[in-house]
Parts: structure tokens; sequence; C-alpha cells
């Protein structure tokens, strides 16, 4: 059990932008809203999953939808008190504590602005460990544990609940009512026993984000790769950027030269999230382990969205977590699952 | 072409095809010269086996470009020639550079089926005897249409079968296109259509034969670069289907140029027999034609003193010859050569006369070098009837006219003088029949050269050095032909009678051999 105070979140923010692996969004926003709720509520109580207690119940929860929009158009602040009074209601169960399904990018700050408006302590764990684009994709789904009753929430009031569904459908019918709902909603997941998040959640992902964070803010990537493991691929300027259909989300595909030698060309191809990166028509890097652009000279990550022709950035790949490098793991969440006809393989001795 | 043995087919051949028209190239562009030996449709995850030496084919997804570049790797482990792409329209930089870098050639066909493609191109590979059939039906679909102009024909060839090509004259003037730079001399020695090699590829040659079959006119050559045998085979094959296309137009133009002859010169007869004022329909004609009957009209006739089959032919050449020496007029042909004239508005002044034979002189010898010709000038006369009296006098100047006489080849009317009293004695048939009679011993001794050496001696003032000049032979030689000469005829030289009377014999047999009688 630890304290996150109001100071904290954006260092917070810096390591879960670099976690969104290209995706999860920019988390300026996100980040204003938690600091915002931590300075009213106090600091924020994060606890393990295995002192959640065994039959003490917390839900997954988070946004789902465009982080675009999100900005735009903010929080309301009441969403997710009503979500989860609305899934307290219709599963009849009690929330002892929450968690962000996704701990990288806005994901990670929202559920720590959610925990700190709820009053409700925040399990230090998340479903995906890393930023993915579908609900489904989540170690819930891969153990068989059951993620509805699901409930959405949208800045005007609207409410919807979902039930009977699990995995890709739940995926879909929540997809469509973000839609009808404006771009975005908060989307709380079915309340996960203690025991079930201390066997299967991904652990410590905000306690990692934060140390990603105040490691990055020293502006050495290196430092981030020994504590957290992973591997630098390439410094390289972006010479040729193309984006288009690519997957359910649209995305596209990166060059980069290399700076010191213009004969090297790295390829990235992204979707929300970088995914593949090839070199010489071989693989170098694939989802799930995470793939971060970095902006060299001042060490922030870059969003896919904001991949531009002339950027100079790092490219670093940091190990996924061990649930995912199962083949049921990479049957969810590996090259294959986005399209790519390629094999997940970690070069060797690489971590 | 002495190679007899297959090789396969390299991918700079495969490119020529139809098949492959509007690709676009990146990578490496030098190694094109590589031998194909199978054709693979590949998928990037598919279990396809990539062999040596296979040129692999594979859809584009612009979706999931980095495919291609997985497959580049693929396919230079598997030791491939090249990667096509089917339905590419933009490959990335990365792209672009993994080919540069594996020296793979990466070919982007657009609009293509990769399936389909594959099996076309692989016909070609496992039986390139075909190639041989390519180029006909290419070229046989171009000439649809018949061949207004040479120039089309050449573009038709260099587009279809991929060549430099030229249309050149039996002589090796280059007619249309642009002549090969390394041309045989001992082409035009065998006129049958044949490949011959050279640096860096082939020259295709097909005679073209208009009139005579056993001589080509024209020659159609192209130029291709290295190629296999059933290449070649299948370019000559084509090359001489266009060369019957190009036999074709040529004797178009010929059949068109010798009935425009015909017109113009039963016109010119027509307006000299008429006598009196010129009929209307005539008149019209002439209009038509282009001819002013009014205004002063000074003739010229050339004759032929070789072949006067010919003249049709060669009307082309004289008109401009005359033309590039500032005498510009109508040119119609005759039985034995061209009637000329030009009309000026005022009558020109006798002084011009000089220039006018000068003028001719010069056309005529601008063309002498493959024409016999000689020329007569007439004085101008004005009106209709005027062109018919100066062109009957430039005929009989024309008589005058060799190369042995004072004026060289061309003689004006006017100049003649006392000449043409002589002429009404050389067209009399009694003195002609005379004449042959009185030289009969010198005809009948078996040696042209006595006849020849008389005329010229008497020609020249009865000097036996001019003679001996004038025939490039010893003085003596002439003194002692001129003694066997008077010993063969029983007369002497001596007496200026018999010596006017032979001088006459000899001028009038002369003309009379020319005339061909």
């Amino acid at each position: 059990m630890w304290q996150l105070r109001a100071e904290d979140v954006r260092t917070l923010a810096l390591g879960a932008a670099l976690l969104g692996g290209g995706g999860g969004g920019s988390t300026r926003a996100a980040a204003l809203v938690a600091e915002r709720a931590l300075r009213l509520a106090g600091p924020l109580t994060v606890i393990d999953a295995a002192e959640l207690g065994a039959d003490a119940y917390a839900a997954p929860l988070g946004l789902v939808g465009s982080v675009t929009v999100f900005e735009e158009k903010p929080l309301s602040g009441a969403e997710v008190g009503r979500a989860v009074a609305a899934l307290e209601r219709y599963s009849g169960v009690r929330l002892h504590a929450v968690l962000g399904f996704e701990a990288a990018g806005v994901n990670a700050l929202l559920a720590v602005a959610a925990a700190a408006t709820l009053g409700l302590p925040l399990v230090d764990a998340d479903g995906m460990g890393r930023a993915l684009p579908q609900l489904d994709q989540t170690v819930f789904t891969l153990n068989g544990l059951a993620v509805s009753p699901m409930v959405a929430a949208d800045d005007k009031g609207a409410l919807a609940v979902l039930d009977g569904v699990d995995g890709l459908l739940a995926e879909q019918l929540a997809r469509s009512a973000v839609v009808t709902m404006g771009g975005w909603a908060v989307v709380v997941m079915a309340p996960q026993r203690g025991d079930d998040l201390a066997r299967y959640a991904i652990p410590r992902t905000i306690h990692r984000a934060l140390r990603v964070g105040e490691v990055l803010s020293q502006q050495d990537y290196g430092a981030v790769l020994s504590s957290h493991g992973g591997r630098a691929l390439f410094r390289g300027r972006v010479v040729d950027v193309e984006r288009g259909p690519r997957g359910r989300f649209g995305g596209g595909s990166a060059i980069l030269q290399h700076l010191d030698d213009a004969d090297r060309m790295l390829r990235v191809e992204f979707q929300n999230e970088n995914l593949l990166v090839l070199e010489n028509g071989e693989v170098r890097a694939c989802v799930p382990d995470i793939i971060c652009l970095l902006e060299a000279d001042r060490c922030l990550p870059v969003t896919s969205e904001d991949v531009r022709y002339g950027l100079e950035v790092d490219v670093l790949v940091l190990p996924c977590a061990a649930a995912w490098r199962t083949p049921a793991g990479l049957g969810l969440v590996g090259p294959r699952a986005f399209g790519y006809d390629v094999p997940y393989s970690i070069p060797r001795g690489e971590p | 072409m002495t190679e007899v043995v297959d090789r396969p087919v390299t991918l700079a051949e495969l490119l020529r095809l139809e098949e492959l028209a509007g690709y676009e190239i990146s990578g490496s562009k030098d190694r094109l010269d590589r031998e194909v030996r199978d054709v693979v449709v590949a998928q990037v995850g598919g279990r396809t086996t990539i062999g040596r030496g296979a040129l692999v084919v594979a859809a584009y997804r612009r979706s999931s470009g980095y495919e291609a570049e997985l497959l580049l790797r693929k396919a230079d482990t598997g030791g491939a020639v090249a990667v096509m792409l089917t339905g590419a329209s933009r490959l990335m930089l990365s792209t672009r550079r993994l080919a540069e870098r594996l020296g793979m050639p990466l070919l982007a066909l657009p609009d293509a089926d990769p399936v389909h493609i594959a099996w076309r191109v692989s016909r070609h590979v496992h039986d390139p005897e075909r190639f041989s059939a390519v180029m006909l039906p290419r070229v046989l679909r171009r000439l649809r249409t018949p061949v207004t102009k040479p120039d089309e024909l050449i573009t038709m060839i260099n587009t279809e079968l991929g060549a430099s090509s030229a249309l050149l004259s039996s002589d090796g003037a280059v007619v249309a296109g642009e002549r090969p730079d390394e041309l045989p001399t001992a082409l035009f020695e065998r006129p049958v259509p044949q490949a011959i090699d050279v640096v860096d590829g082939h020259l295709v040659c097909a005679p073209v034969f208009v009139e005579d079959v056993r001589r080509p006119e024209l020659w159609l050559i192209a130029r291709i670069p290295s190629s296999h045998q059933y290449w070649a085979e299948g370019t000559l094959q084509a090359l001489s289907a266009a060369a019957m296309a190009g036999a074709n137009w040529a004797a178009r133009q010929r059949l068109a140029s010798e009935r425009d002859a015909r017109d113009r010169s039963t016109l010119l007869s027509e307006l000299i027999d008429t006598g009196g004022a010129i009929p209307r329909h005539l008149a019209e004609r002439a209009v038509r034609a282009g001819w002013r009957l009014d205004g002063w009209h000074t003739g010229v006739h050339i004759r032929v003193l070789s072949d006067p089959a010919s003249v049709v032919r060669h009307t082309a050449r004289v008109r401009r010859a005359l033309d590039d020496n500032g005498f510009s007029g109508p040119v119609v042909e005759r039985t034995d050569g061209w009637s000329c004239w030009t009309t000026e508005n005022r009558e020109p002044r006798s002084a011009t006369y000089r220039d006018t034979t000068a003028t001719i002189r010069k056309a005529v010898d601008a063309v002498s070098d493959d024409l016999d010709v000689v020329a007569g000038v007439g004085r101008p006369y004005t009106g209709p009837r005027g062109i018919s009296t100066t062109l009957r006098e430039a005929r009989e100047a024309c008589l005058f006219a060799d190369a042995a006489s004072k004026g060289g080849r061309v003689e004006h009317v006017d100049e003649l003088g006392v000449r043409r009293v002589l002429a009404d004695w050389y067209h009399a048939e009694a003195f002609r029949s005379y004449a042959r009679t009185l030289l009969a011993p010198l005809l009948d001794a078996g040696d042209d050269q006595l006849v020849e050496t008389l005329r010229t001696y008497l020609e020249l003032e009865s000097s036996t050095s001019a003679t001996a000049a004038a025939l490039r032979i010893h003085r003596n030689t002439v003194m002692h032909r001129i003694g066997r000469i008077e010993q063969l005829l029983s007369m002497s030289l001596s007496r200026s009678d018999e010596r006017l009377v032979l001088q006459l014999a000899c001028r009038v047999l002369r003309g009379g051999e020319e005339r061909g009688d």
C-alpha cells in the first residue's frame, strides 16, 4: 500500500504515455483531470491486488473511444459515479476498490481520477499492461473472467448496461454504444474478485508507470532500459509517412532513416499503437511487446498520431507482460490479431 | 544467331513482353540480365518455396506494404532473380531501398492480376520458342491501316519491336529513320532476311522488293538489344511483314507518280499538237497542272543517253536538280527525256541566254553521277504556241549536245548558228544512207576506234596533236590510224571536198546512232 499524491500525476502521465507504445492517446487533458481530483480528495491509497482481500470486489474501468474527442469535450465529472452506482445496483455487488483495465496512456490517469472521485482505493494492477485498442484484449478475457455486466456512461447522463455477452461481442456492443454517445464513454467492467485479480491481473502497473516517468523525466531512456528491461532499436529521422486503412481503426507506416548510417531504414507499422518494426525485411520487434517512439532531443513519448516527416526519434522496445507471451495470449494480442502475417518473435538474447 | 542450344530467357527479355507493358522498376536496375528459370506466385505467410532463378510475383496491398519487404528478404534468401508486385501504386522508401540493398530488381505492375501475369510470363519462361510468336501479331495489328509515309512505318516498328530502325535504299542512303552505326557492307549482297550479331545487340534486316523480285530496292533494318535467339527470330518475321507493307507503300508511290507523269506528257503533247487557238478544255487542264500559257517561255529539253525507260523514275531527281539551280517550272516526261520550261512576264534579253545555259549545265552536272544526259535550250517565245516552238528549238539544240561538243553537254539553239543549217542535212534519209555506205569500209573493219578517230580528227580541224589529246592516245597512233582510214576508204583527207563529205557523214551517223535508229 502506498500513497499517490497530486504532485506525482505529471510523472505518472509521462510514464503512462511511454507505456502506451504510440497509443493510449494524449495524456495532457487526463493528467489535468487526475491532478485536480487528487487535489480535491487528497493523496490516493494504492494497494496491491493481494491486499484487497479474496472476497472483496474491484471493478476495472476506463475511457473507451476517441481521446481526441475527449480532449475537446471533457468529462462532466459525474460519469464514473453514475456508472459505478448503476453497476452496483445491477449486479448487487458493493465495490471495495477500482482499477484501470488499461494502465497506460489516458486510462492510467482516468483510473486515478476515478478512484479519487469515488473515494475508493486504486488497485495497482490492470488488464493489459500496455495500451491495446479493444476491450476484449485483456487478461480477464484471456483467463475466462466475465467482464459483463458492463456499464457505459457518457457526459450527458446516458447509461448503457451490457450483459450476457463477453469477449469480442461485448467489445463490439460497447463500441457501438460509444459511437452513439458521442465519441467516448466511461466504461466500468463487471466487478472482479480480489483473489482473481491477485492471480490474473497484471500487477504493479501504476507503480511501473510512475517509476518509468521518473526515470524519463531525467531525459535518460537508457535508465528505463536498465531498470525495466527492453532494448533500444534505432535512432532515426522520419523520412516517409503513409496513413490509410489498417485493421479496425486505421493506421499507417512510418519509415525512419538512421541518423548515423543513411543506408539503414526502419519501418514502423502502427494502428493506434506501434505494432510491428521491420529492418531489411526482417522483423525487429512486434506486438505485444511495447514499441515506443521517443523524441530524440527531449525524450518525450510520441504518439502514432504525432509521427510526422522530419521528426527525429529513438525507437525503444519494452517487454510485455508474461501472460501475453503464451500461445493463447498471442492469439488475442499477437501480430496476427492485428492482421500482420508474421509470427511473434523475440530476437535472440533480448528480454 | 549461331547459338542453337536454348538458353533460359533473361529478365530484360521478359520485360519486353506486351503482358508486362507499363511496368515500373525500382531496386537494382542493372541486374536485368539474370536468367529466369521459373515463375512463382508468392504470399508472405504462404508456404511457397522460392527457388533459385525464380521470378516472384505477388499481389501488393497498400494496407500491408510491409509484406513486400518480408517478401524481398525471402526472395533474396531463396535466390530469386526479381520480385514483381501487382497493384502497387506507391512503394515506400524503405521498400525501394531494401530492393537496392539486396540487389533485387523490384517491378511494379499497377493494373494486373498476379496469377494471370505469372501464368502468361511462365509460358515464355518454360518455352522460349514462344518468343518468336510474340511480335508478328503486334505488327500485323498495326498494319491494318495502310502505311502512308515511311516515317509511320519506322515509328511503328520502333514502338512495337522495341527497336531503333531505318528504311535504307539499296545503296545505303537513309529514306526514313536513323542509320545504324555499324552496317556490314556485305548485307546488301544477299537479298534475304537476316539477323546479324553486333556489339550489344542484333541488326535485323528485311529486304523490300518493289519491282525486281531478285534485287531489293529498299532494306528495313532494325537494331534490337541483345536478345534470345527466338526473340531475334520473331523480330525478323515481324520485320519481314513490315517490309511487305513498305513494298506496298513504294509501289503505290510509283504508281501515283507514273500516273501523274502520263497525265503531264499527254497534256504537253496535246498542247504541241494543237495548231491555232488553244481549246478551252486544254487551257483548263493546263491551269490545273499549274502551267502558265501566256508570258514568255524558255524551253529546255533534256535527253537521256543511257536508258530511256528510266525516265519516270528519275523525274523527281531532275526536277530537284533544276530547282536547286534556280530553274523552276514544269518538268514533263517525254519518250527520250524531259521537256521543261520557265515562263516570265517580259521577254528575256538575249544577254540572259548565256545564264540560262549555265544554269542548265549545272543542273545536268548535278545529276550526271547516275544519269547520262545532255540538254538543249531554246529561245524565248510568247503565248501558248510559244511553248511548243521553244521546246522544238530546245530539242534541236539537244541533238548537237554531247560531251565532246563545244558547248559541252548543254547547247543553246542561238549559239548553234551554222550548225542548224546542217541539221536539215542530218535529218535527210537519203544522205543518211549515203553516209552509211561511204563509211561502210571503216565500220566493216570491225574497229570502232577508226570512225571515232576520223570524226574527232575532222572536228578538231585536222590537228593530229589535238586529236591525240582528246582521245588520250599518242600522236603517232593518230597519224597511223588516219593513214589506215585513207587507205580503207580510198580517199584523201588532204582534199577539202572529201574532207567535208566525210565530216558530214560522221556527224549524221553519230546522230542516227544516238536516236536509236
